[in-house]
């Protein structure tokens, strides 16, 4: 599990804070939807919960912290690194062949599975003997996300990863997302790209204002709201939030008891939140 | 506790000449083999030298074209060649310290810097692989160096049973120095402090790729520079000083003595410095892994 306790940040030199007291947990076993708007701090989220940055001190001198599986990952024990692998949205490749590539990092990973990245590699369409910077972004991204989810590492986070992939790609990376998921990890995707990812998650957090506005899971979601598209006389006082459409207006409206669950519209319920729609 | 784990700090040093193999094979075929020629011409120069001086080297035994050989190797060409081996050593030695530590110029990059700090690695680990990357130069040069000599050793061996003996001397530089007038602590502890301060060079350069990270080569070269003018114009003011006021020479009218005391002087104070650079370097080392453990909280920038 992951916890953020009383976490602030700030970047230095900036007297804005990204986060103020956040306190965010993330369960075991599902897939997270990281959502926000551009800046909303979904990247420097995935940085302080890698240990990558540190937790700035509050105005009341206390330190927040990140704890993977009760470790703070700030002191970067070695047996946290382990369990972690970050895909960042932006990276650089050497100039090695992918086959050189698989050689040097696959052994810091334990469980990593070659035959897994090979079925990844296949289905994105790439070969092993490609020399790593001479790939365009999507098919660095490939290749990256087929090495992240070979490491089978116990927390995986990527950073925007569908940013640069084709639309047959975005497809093929939510099956293998779901294919490659193993019964005791959990994936934190993070996006504002929600559309790209529908279906895939089991919980969203979304972040705005530098705090979590909402983590909860699909389910809950799906029990508590109604998404459906309406006619513009059929809006009534029980709607929550409706945006004009092609099929008419989307609408979220709270779920009348034993009403049947509809499918969760993401995009959608990321709006209403991001106006306040809903708390 | 910090961790240390053999296999993962192998794969970071893997990992790294993987990464820099092409850098890593250009600078470590040149010194390598710039040294081993080097020695290896040195090694059979003196006996050349000590041949056709008619001392302890007898090779009536070897063939034509080795006498040949060895004639050319005149006591003023041996010095020529030694002279220029030191120099020419010296200079590859720095520039590929320099280069190696280009190593660290991934931490200067923010995307590199992730790649590398997300590592499952302890830091320890990540940076003692580094520094292990960048003394590869040094043992690069002492295998070629030692090679050089067995070669010319191996060669020369047949023809000259009292080569060992004049070849190990030779080997400490005692020999040349000898010959130059060098006594005492210097001239035995010359080459060792060659080496000595080789590896403190090495440990200044491991300071500088974690404290200037790209820029390590551009920095540690202007702060090399400037150290370098500093003793030069320092060094000579207070030599000229000390010959002005002490009257060293008042009573000399021997030019060969005024030589060997300049030179003696000259020795002191390199071997001096030599020892000073393994001292500094034994200071900064330590706050190099400092330096290197905040990264990570230099990345909230």
């Amino acid at each position: 599990m992951i916890e953020t306790r009383n976490l602030t940040f700030g970047y230095k030199g900036q007297d804005r804070k990204v986060f103020v007291h956040l306190d965010l947990e993330i369960a075991e076993n599902s897939i997270y939807g990281l959502l926000g708007q551009n800046g909303a701090g979904k990247t420097t989220l995935l940085a302080l919960m890698n240990g990558l940055y540190r937790p700035t001190v509050d105005d009341l001198g206390n330190v927040g912290e990140v704890l993977i599986d009760g470790e703070n990952i700030a002191e970067r024990q070695i047996s946290t690194l382990e369990k972690i692998y970050f895909l960042p949205d932006e990276f650089e490749l050497p100039e090695v062949s992918l086959k050189q590539y698989l050689g040097m990092r696959s052994g810091f990973y334990r469980d990593f599975s070659y035959e897994m990245m090979q079925n990844n590699l296949r289905e994105f369409g790439i070969s092993e003997g490609v020399v790593l910077n001479r790939l365009s972004l999507g098919q660095r991204k490939k290749v990256m996300i087929s090495f992240a989810l070979a490491t089978r590492c116990k927390i995986l986070m990527m950073d925007e990863p569908t940013n640069g992939l084709d639309i047959p790609s975005k497809s093929i990376f939510r099956k293998m997302v779901a294919r490659c998921m193993g019964e005791d990890q959990t994936i934190i995707i993070s996006t504002h790209l929600v559309h790209d990812v529908e279906g895939l998650f089991d919980h969203v957090v979304i972040l705005d204002d530098n705090r979590c506005v909402v983590n909860a899971s699909m389910a809950d979601i799906a029990e508590k709201y109604t998404f459906e598209y309406r006619s513009l006389g059929d809006v009534d006082d029980n709607v929550i939030y409706t945006e004009p459409s092609l099929q008419g207006n989307a609408t979220i409206s709270l779920n009348k008891k034993c009403a049947e669950e509809t499918p969760v519209n993401l995009e959608l319920f990321f709006n209403a939140v991001i106006n306040k729609k809903i708390k | 506790m910090t961790q240390f784990n053999r296999n993962r700090f192998l794969r970071l040093l893997k990992n790294d000449f993987l990464l820099n193999k092409k850098k890593i094979l250009i600078i470590l075929g040149v010194i390598t083999g710039l040294v081993f020629a080097i020695y290896t011409l040195v090694g059979f120069g003196f006996v050349g030298a000590d041949s056709i001086a008619g001392l302890n080297t007898d090779i009536t035994k070897a063939p034509e074209s080795l006498k040949k050989f060895l004639a050319f190797f005149t006591h003023e060409n041996v010095m020529a060649v030694l002279t220029a081996a030191s120099y020419a050593s010296y200079v590859w030695g720095i520039a590929s310290f320099v280069i190696m530590t280009r190593v660290f110029a991934n931490l200067q990059d923010r995307k590199q810097e992730i790649d590398f700090l997300t590592l499952p690695a302890t830091n320890l680990e990540k940076w003692s692989s580094r520094v292990a990357y960048v003394s590869l130069i040094s043992l690069a040069g002492l295998v070629a160096h030692s090679l050089g000599y067995a070669i010319s050793l191996l060669v020369i061996y047949p023809f000259n049973s009292g080569f060992v003996n004049e070849s190990l001397a030779l080997y400490g530089s005692s020999g040349v120095l000898e010959e130059l007038g060098v006594t005492g602590f210097c001239k035995n502890m010359y080459l060792p402090m060659v080496y000595i301060s080789y590896v403190g060079l090495g440990m200044i350069l491991i300071w500088a790729g974690t404290r200037f990270r790209r820029n390590a080569w551009l920095y540690t070269a202007l702060w090399g520079l400037g150290i370098y003018c500093a003793l030069f114009v320092f060094g000579a003011l207070g030599m000229g000083i000390y010959i002005a006021t002490s009257g060293v020479f008042d009573h000399v009218s021997d030019s060969g003595i005024i030589f060997t005391e300049i030179v003696n002087s000259v020795m002191r104070i390199s071997v001096v410095l030599m020892g000073l650079s393994f001292v500094v370097g034994l200071v900064l080392l330590p706050r190099s892994y400092k330096r290197f453990c905040r990264r990570q909280l230099e990345m909230n920038k």
